[in-house]
């Protein structure tokens, strides 16, 4: 590219790049299977009709992806607050933490799903099932990272916590948490994509409503068409949240890049 | 340390020993702890155990490897370019978040309860990390060593060994720790919801026909093998990456 002055005709080229190949995957999907007469690739002008008949007309949002995306925050959220907590009690008492450490490693090298059946023992196929479960796999990345954040915490501020006499509350809402956020943030982000994961496998498993429990039923039935539906559901929801949480995590964050930013610029 | 860690294993086999004797647990028909690893030693010397265990293992081993090798060249070669990343950029963005087990639905329909299924299924989640720690690597090369190697006239396999491998090694090492631990996640997965032979298939087979102390022993299985994996992976990060500068002096 030559660089232009003009900063529009710039973006413009830019969005051109970024553009031209998925425009052509699109439009190439979309012709080839329409030639293309396999029954488990149907045309993608079939699903995206589908999609709309099934998802939105049929009311599909509310019956599944309402209750998906409920039973994720609501993992999602109870894994924040208790691997933020364990996390930050962890960092703080290194002895106990590595006296743990048989424990949280093995519990965190567990394949999530090898849970699952004991999961469907001691809570059924409801939804304390599936939110426990979520819960309690995306945990781990939160919690071993905000144990590294606390830990990162400058020394000087321990000192200066002390001659303030900061009550605990205090320390951990404006010293740990914000020195921590961004390996919380980090560990967070995996943390959503493993919830997500579980969730679909949870659902496909557990009673009706949900994603997951819609493909594997289109599946089962081989109602190709609609099982791809839900995929292609799936794959928005799974890219829109990534977005939002990413969108969040910057904003949240804005200080510390800024930080970082002034300190790098400051050294240089 | 190391009796006090010692200790924790004990305790909690014994907290758990006591769990399985409460109501609770029984309703759940929680096995104890020493009937599981009882039974996890009577596994043991089965040769089904080992075939379930292999499939898994090797399944695991065959998705991350076919990562690997699509994986790095494609993300080294989008990175070198800028016109590539661009064009790709939103491509990989958008196909990258997909969860992965949304597709083990598709590819059972394509291929049934086989272990290429898995394997297809456990490449989808491994192969992304790789990808973006790659063009990270491509990205950030430093055109100097390029320089440096030439004036040195060195030869293309002293190159890659001295130049490429260990620069291209300490960028893709997240992707990589992050590929093994999403692969494995979802051969199990994909065995348990597909019922192909592994261990996934053995812990739906142990709840379906209500033995649940097998059960647990094959939970127990499918740590140990997490465990087993998270070691090599520390070792070998160790024997490669010990002079990178973030891992210089760190213990854990």
């Amino acid at each position: 590219m030559k660089p232009t002055r003009n900063p529009w005709a710039r973006t413009g080229a830019g969005l051109a790049w970024h553009l031209w190949l998925p425009v052509l995957l699109v439009a190439g999907s979309l012709l080839l299977s329409q030639q293309f007469s396999s029954h488990y690739f149907p045309p993608l002008r079939t699903i995206a009709e589908q999609t709309w008949v099934i998802w939105f007309d049929g009311g599909g949002m509310a019956e599944n992806l309402l209750p998906s995306l409920l039973r994720l925050l609501a993992g999602f959220c109870a894994a924040v607050v208790a691997g933020v907590l364990l996390g930050t009690l962890l960092g703080l008492m290194p002895r106990t933490e590595e006296a743990l450490r048989p424990l949280t490693d093995s519990f965190r090298a567990i394949p999530g799903a090898a849970l699952l059946p004991i999961a469907l023992m001691f809570f059924g196929t409801g939804e304390a099932m599936k939110i426990v479960l979520i819960a309690f796999i995306s945990m781990w990345p939160i919690m071993l990272n905000t144990i590294d954040g606390v830990r990162s915490v400058n020394p000087t501020l321990g000192q200066v916590m002390e001659s303030f006499k900061l009550r605990p509350l205090d320390r951990f809402w404006h010293i740990y948490l914000p020195a921590a956020a961004p390996q919380v943030f980090a560990g967070a982000r995996t943390a959503l994509a493993i919830g997500v994961a579980v969730m679909v496998v949870v659902e496909m498993f557990g009673t009706p409503g949900g994603l997951g429990y819609f493909i594997r039923h289109a599946q089962e039935n081989f109602q190709v068409v609609a099982m791809w539906t839900g995929m292609l559901v799936l794959g928005v929801f799974g890219y829109l949240l990534n977005a939002l949480f990413r969108a969040f995590e910057k904003r949240i964050l804005n200080w510390h890049h800024a930080m970082v930013a002034h300190t790098q610029g400051a050294s240089s | 340390m190391r009796l006090l860690q010692a200790a924790t294993v004990v305790g909690f086999l014994a907290l758990w020993e006591l769990f399985a004797r409460t109501p609770t647990a029984a309703k759940a028909d929680m096995p104890g702890a020493l009937e599981s690893l009882g039974r996890l030693g009577e596994l043991l010397l089965t040769g089904k155990y080992w075939a379930a265990l292999g499939s898994t293992t090797g399944s695991w081993a065959v998705a991350l490897t076919a990562s690997i090798v699509m994986g790095v060249p494609a993300g080294l070669a989008i990175g070198r370019s800028r016109k590539v990343f661009d064009s790709t950029k939103w491509s990989i963005d958008f196909l990258r978040t997909i969860p992965s087990v949304a597709f083990i639905p598709l590819a059972l329909l394509l291929m049934g309860r086989t272990q290429a299924m898995v394997i297809v299924v456990a490449v989808i989640p491994a192969v992304w990390p790789l990808v973006i720690q790659a063009i990270y690597a491509g990205q950030q090369a430093d055109p100097m060593l390029g320089r440096v190697a030439r004036s040195f006239r060195l030869t293309l396999a002293d190159r890659i060994r001295y130049v490429l491998a260990p620069d291209v090694l300490a960028f893709i090492w997240p992707g990589l720790r992050l590929a093994t631990t999403a692969a494995l996640l979802v051969t199990v997965s994909a065995e348990l919801i597909g019922g192909s032979r592994g261990i996934g298939s053995e812990i739906m087979n142990a709840q379906i026909y209500n033995r649940s102390a097998t059960l647990y022993a094959w939970v127990l299985t499918a740590c140990f093998l997490g465990l087993l994996i998270n070691a090599v992976l520390a070792v070998l990060q160790r024997k490669l990456l010990w002079w990178h500068p973030s891992l210089r002096g760190k213990q854990r």
